[in-house]
């Protein structure tokens, strides 16, 4: 079990990214001991969501926690997001606003395993939040998340997407799975690429965080259409930066380095493992590290597979370039006290530079 | 396992397996249906013992690469989630329309000691039936009850 030691002051501004090899999560501490969560994902050891174990051992109590946000229903984001809901009853739930229409509710509620079994876990677990909440709220391009002042400091957390162009473009393709009469059974998809996505702007009053989630680089629906957009170009600038889709090429849009942030931000990200695809690749690293030269990941271990020498050698002859999902897991801190020019950083786990 | 032969047709061993002769001698590409991975997928049978359940779902499938992307999770004994990559080939011919993201199945290894040792995989997809007009109403009804508890957030200026 990692030893994450004291809470931050409450002067003290903290975002704390966890990461196995194959999901993330998010803990942020606006100050004054005001807590907002972003997606969710297991911790190896305790086995429940990272960030509700985190926050159990730094000592924060469940009602600090304010808002938990989860920024899209894939399976890797949202892993244990209800029980981290759960777990914190008086914070608000944020999903996108592309669950606010017909064919969206009807798409959660069919994959979701109430009415047959389980058929999309991303599903299932935010369709189990909305099912034990009085209410959820949705976040869509301008959504103000969070608004608080925190000891006459004012703290402004803001959707920077979906943008209108996505949630259409989403509904439609979620339109397309929608359960018919005859219709076999089957799973849901994951309706890539991911436009439908919450990115979030923190405005921490002197300075910002930007949380790219999953959101992908589209002229129309992605990065280009955000950054273009005159209201997120008048975002403060933030010095640090959770790099969208994990680093990849597909999230990456340049002018969001040059109007969304300052010069030489923290940027940090996790991994990502499925077969052969591995995020971020040898070449992602070096487009993250030539835009800054503070950049971290989650987890960079090996991914070699745990399993017994005599069931490995097996399930290989079928099943190739096997790697373990919750490898080398590790936690990126960044803390900085309220005013200070520079961001803390602490490496937990299998977290390491860039 | 469904076992399929290859084309009967006959063949010249100077062409590829799958091309035929016609009469007038011109090479041509004749149907070779899928085979499964008989190397490694074997019969099971009754005195089989199952040494471990990887339940499965497929994340991704790339055709024409004829590989699926999944993410197994062990039945048997506490064992760490993995991703992996399969050949489709592996896959029965019965279940192959079953292949598509978000499908579950089944991989399971077997032993079987007497008379003598044999290992045995099975790959098998869940089946599942068509919606009904019950479990749609139920749908509609939860469809109704998520959008009921939608509150939009306010807007920044």
């Amino acid at each position: 079990m990692i030893d994450y030691g004291t809470p931050p002051a409450s002067n003290e501004i903290e975002v704390t990214l966890f990461g196995p090899g194959y999901g993330e999560a998010i803990a942020v501490h606006l100050g004054e001991g005001v807590w907002m969560t972003v997606d969710s994902c297991i911790d190896p050891d305790s086995k429940a969501p990272a960030s509700g174990t985190y926050l159990d051992q730094i000592g924060v109590d469940a009602s600090q926690v304010r808002a938990i946000v989860a920024s899209h229903w894939h399976d890797d984001h949202v892993r244990g997001i209800s029980k981290l809901a759960a777990k914190h009853p008086t914070a608000h739930f944020v999903l996108s606003a592309v669950f606010n229409a017909k064919e969206a509710a009807a798409f959660a509620a069919a994959y979701s395993g109430a009415s047959s079994a389980g058929l999309a876990r991303g599903a299932k677990e935010l369709f189990s939040i909305v099912q034990a909440r009085e209410t959820v709220s949705f976040a869509h391009h301008k959504s103000i998340v969070l608004e608080a002042s925190l000891n006459g400091r004012p703290i402004l957390v803001t959707a920077l997407s979906p943008l209108p162009a996505a949630f259409a473009r989403s509904l439609a393709r979620m339109a397309q799975y929608v359960a018919r009469k005859d219709d076999s059974i089957n799973h849901a998809p994951e309706l890539r690429p991911n436009m439908e996505a919450v990115a979030l702007h923190i405005d921490l009053g002197d300075d910002a965080v930007l949380l790219g989630a999953d959101l992908e680089e589209h002229q129309t629906y992605g990065w280009s259409a955000v950054v273009s957009d005159r209201w997120s170009g008048a975002r403060r600038p933030a010095t640090t930066y959770k790099v969208a889709h994990h680093g990849s090429y597909t999230g990456d849009c340049p002018k969001v380095w040059t109007t969304l942030l300052k010069s030489d931000p923290v940027a940090c990200l996790t991994p990502f493992t499925l077969g052969d695809l591995r995020l971020p690749t040898d070449a992602d690293k070096s487009r993250v590290k030539g835009n800054t030269p503070h950049s971290y990941i989650s987890s960079g271990a090996s991914r070699r597979p745990d399993i017994d020498s005599r069931q490995l050698k097996r399930l290989s002859d079928i099943c190739k370039k096997l790697a373990r999902i919750d490898a080398g897991f590790g936690a990126v801190r960044l803390r900085k006290q309220i005013g200070a020019p520079s961001w803390d950083v602490e490496l937990f786990g299998a977290a390491q530079p860039l | 396992m469904l076992q399929i032969s290859r084309t009967t047709a006959d063949r010249n061993p100077d062409l590829p397996e799958g091309t035929a002769l016609t009469r007038s001698g011109a090479p041509q590409r004749t149907f070779a249906a899928p085979m499964t991975n008989a190397s490694v997928l074997r019969e099971v049978r009754a005195d089989s013992v199952p040494l471990q359940v990887w339940e499965g779902t497929v994340l991704t499938v790339d055709h024409a690469a004829g590989v699926m992307q999944v993410l197994l999770e062990a039945k048997i004994g506490h064992m760490s989630g993995h991703t992996g990559e399969i050949e489709l080939d592996s896959v029965s011919q019965q279940d192959q329309d079953l292949v598509r993201p978000g499908a579950v199945f089944y991989l399971t290894l077997y032993k079987r000691t007497i008379p003598s040792v044999e290992n045995i995989q099975e790959l098998r997809f869940r089946r599942r039936p068509s919606w009904s007009a019950a479990q749609l109403a139920q749908v509609e009804q939860d469809a109704s009850m998520f959008l009921s508890k939608m509150k939009a957030l306010p807007t920044a200026a």
